[in-house]
């Protein structure tokens, strides 16, 4: 019981030092195309969220959230992040949502259907990648129907602020529902070995 | 990989590395605040001199700065464009066409999101160039404290967070080893189209993150042989304390708020 819980606390410091070197190392972490990049960061949230739980989703789900976060600020990823992500509903709540979208649908699959563990796996997969880029989505129209001070570093709010969003939107919309189509076959096979490794342990 | 300098640390002996962390940590959150309320061109002559102060005070050389801002230059000249030919009506307009306006109020805008950029990843640099991670952890964990009233579990997550930190590089150094075993067996990374390239990430992922798994594994039942039971119930031995100089930093730092506070008003 005390062992999983340690081995717990340190597989999720490990998956966050994963992110984190994703971050780190550009070709661990996005793939690029054209102007835009898809990112990879967002499949090893997937991992964390079904191979050990809900729970660790999020928490790894919130860590690249926080992450983004400050690199809006300090190291943009792309040219949009500054407009986007320095609001932190943006770059952290879809994040975290995606985690632990991941790790339920993975669960309500599993027991609920009697599903393979595969299919499973890339149904949670495709619907955390769908939470993910919709809700990025989503906040950003919200906020751009409202110009708060979260904006204040794409400018002083106005009608045509439109035109930078839509482009953000765009932006976003592409690299990520390319991310869709590919999260969920590429995910399975890893997931698979670290599932049946974890499984004796917890009953997640 | 080399050229970007966030997140690097230079061992250097002046008055901004041995800064309390947790200060370091307070002053840069409180410095972006400082720049967003900056609005016009006299407070952000104020930010320059308080943020090339630092970087003096540092003894780390201003072209160090700059040259770990070039990678990032692109970016930033991205989004300054998108301000300056999407932004909204106002002032004068200099030049128009189809739904691009060119206005004063533009180029203004323009201006000052460049400024701020600069700044915000001058003074991010500075923190990480004289801060070491183990410190920023530290001082992070300290600052989390207060949450413990909300039911956080600040102390879990600030061993999560060292564990983390301590196994970048070597996470890393493993990363690059998987890669050049892959690329002896035949893989071609970073090659051929979006999907080519994905698959071929499959190879080093997988190995990754099993990897991962054995040493979160070796790791635990090695805390749990040294007597590691909860993260609540420990004692410290990496100690921060508050300094006269620690103190100093926040009297020039609401020097330069008043300041600005009172270039705001005219």
């Amino acid at each position: 019981m005390t062992h999983e819980k340690t081995f717990r606390l340190v597989i999720d410091a490990l998956l966050i030092a994963i992110v984190l070197l994703q971050n780190i190392l550009p070709f661990l972490g996005y793939i690029p195309f054209g102007p835009f990049s898809m990112t990879l960061i967002g499949l090893t949230v997937i991992v964390a969220g079904v191979a050990l739980g809900p729970g660790d989703g999020a928490l790894i789900g919130g860590a690249w959230g926080l992450i983004t976060f400050i690199r809006a600020f300090a190291w943009p990823t792309s040219p949009v992040a500054p407009l986007v992500f320095t609001n932190p509903l943006v770059s952290i709540l879809p994040r975290l949502l995606m985690g632990i979208a991941a790790g339920y649908l993975y669960r309500w699959a599993r027991h609920k259907k009697y599903w393979s563990m595969r299919r499973s796996m890339r149904l949670a997969a495709a619907c955390a990648a769908l939470v993910n880029s919709l809700l990025v989505l989503g906040l950003v129209y919200f906020f751009y129907q409202t110009p708060a001070v979260a904006h204040a570093f794409g400018a002083t709010g106005n009608q045509t602020l439109g035109y930078v969003l839509m482009i953000s939107l765009l932006t976003n919309a592409v690299p990520e529902l390319i991310l869709d189509v590919l999260v969920a076959p590429v995910i399975a096979a890893p997931l698979r070995q670290h599932w049946d490794r974890i499984r004796p342990k917890s009953k997640a | 990989m080399s050229k970007f300098l966030f997140g690097r640390y230079l061992p250097l002996d002046s008055i901004v590395h041995r800064l309390d962390p947790r200060n370091k940590l307070m002053l840069s959150f409180c410095y972006i605040i400082l720049v967003f309320l900056a609005n016009n061109w006299l407070s952000y002559l104020i930010l320059i001199a308080l943020t090339l102060g630092a970087i003096r005070a540092s003894t780390i050389r201003l072209g160090f700065f700059l040259r770990g801002i070039r990678p990032l230059i692109w970016l930033i000249l991205f989004t300054v464009a998108l301000q300056l030919l999407f932004s909204p009506a106002g002032g004068h307009v200099y030049w128009h066409w189809a739904f691009i306006n060119i206005t004063q109020f533009g180029v203004i805008n323009a201006g000052y999101i460049f400024i701020r950029f600069l700044l915000i990843i001058m003074m991010s640099t500075l923190l990480t160039l004289s801060t070491q991670p183990l410190d920023i952890a530290t001082g992070l964990a300290s600052l989390m404290k207060p949450l413990r009233w909300v039911k956080v579990p600040v102390d879990t997550l600030a061993m999560m967070l060292s564990i983390a930190l301590r196994f970048v590089p070597t996470l890393m150094d493993e990363a690059q080893k998987i890669m050049n075993a892959q690329r002896a067996r035949g893989v071609d990374f970073g090659e051929g189209g979006l999907f080519k390239q994905a698959k071929a990430l499959l190879p080093l992922m997988v190995p990754l993150f099993m990897s991962a798994f054995n040493r979160a594994e070796d790791l635990s039942i090695a805390m749990e042989a040294r007597g590691y039971q909860d993260s609540e119930h420990r004692s410290q031995y990496r100690i921060l304390t508050w300094q006269r100089r620690d103190t100093v930093t926040w009297v020039i730092f609401a020097l330069g708020l008043a300041l600005i506070l009172i270039c705001r008003r005219w």
